[in-house]
């Protein structure tokens, strides 16, 4: 795994735009589809559904990132300690270790919040954070890391 | 990683080529920001590119005051384009402007303050980068910071 912090905004970023890309073929493509319905269908798996995956391509970028994310802090704390924390102890020991402020800390576990209502479906009403707003704010706690580290 | 069909040769020429124009767009920003009294500090990106394997590119950090921006290259291969690099407000990396390589010439979408309004940073009328351009959008980025 990288040790260089801007290694992993670049890496948080690069979801972000592969998101863009996805929703921009997903578009041209809903475009195409209303003329010629039949591009729509998989000669072996039969019907593919678009309205599904416009609808949960954001979220699922999203968990993505999250991944990256806890990837970089799992990097970083592996010099403090050789333990695997749950991620939620990971956000805080990582604030409370660079004395990052609560805001920042906050703003990551609501975006861990939402990306954990769109993996397991819970019924806890959570606030939904576009996939770009996601990315200020893990790059924001992210940016409190030194810029190299192992 | 020359891919299947491609010599070797042809492959190191692909990314030599790339990263001399790299070199030298990082090379004037660099000396445009210096003029602008802006402090820069070049930095390596490990990039990934199915075309041309893994490879290490040069970027930069202008730096003014607390306002710091990243001079970011994203990639050789884009539909339209020899290269993309994209400009980042740091540290939360908001977009900024991207930069495309059109004939040669690098080409910057940013919103000016005063162009109209569109719906999305590629959809803004594009200007050839220059130390003028590039002077007008870091005051903005100044200005937004004060």
């Amino acid at each position: 795994m990288p040790h260089r912090r801007y290694e992993w905004h670049e890496r948080v970023k690069g979801v972000e735009r592969e998101y863009r890309a996805t929703r921009l073929g997903l578009a041209r493509l809903e475009l195409h589809a209303r003329s010629d319905p039949g591009i729509l269908k998989d000669a072996e798996k039969g019907s593919l559904s678009l309205p599904d995956a416009v609808e949960n391509v954001e979220g699922t970028y999203l968990i993505r990132m999250v991944a990256e994310f806890e990837n970089a802090l799992r990097s970083f704390w592996l010099t403090i300690r050789a333990t695997r924390p749950k991620a939620e102890e990971l956000v805080d020991g990582i604030g409370s270790r660079r004395k990052i402020l609560s805001d920042p800390i906050e703003d990551v576990h609501a975006v861990r919040d939402y990306r954990n209502g769109l993996v397991h479906e819970s019924e806890k009403n959570v606030e939904a954070i576009a996939i770009g707003d996601a990315g200020r704010r893990l790059n924001l706690f992210l940016s409190r890391l030194p810029e190299e580290w192992g | 990683m020359a891919t299947v069909g491609e010599p070797q040769e042809a492959h190191d020429l692909v990314l030599k080529g790339w990263l001399d124009c790299l070199g030298r767009l990082v090379a004037d920003v660099q000396r445009w920001a210096g003029e602008l009294d802006w402090s820069t500090r070049l930095i390596s990106k490990k990039m990934k590119d199915s075309r041309l394997g893994t490879y290490s590119a040069p970027a930069l950090i202008i730096q003014k005051e607390t306002v710091r921006v990243l001079l970011d290259p994203i990639g050789r291969s884009a539909p339209g384009a020899d290269g993309v690099v994209d400009l980042y407000l740091m540290p939360a990396y908001d977009d900024i402007a991207s930069l495309y390589l059109v004939d040669d010439v690098w080409r910057m979408h940013y919103m000016f303050a005063e162009a109209p309004t569109v719906a999305t940073m590629l959809d803004a009328e594009s200007v050839p980068l220059s130390r003028e351009t590039l002077g007008r959008v870091l005051d903005e980025m100044c200005r937004h910071a004060a």
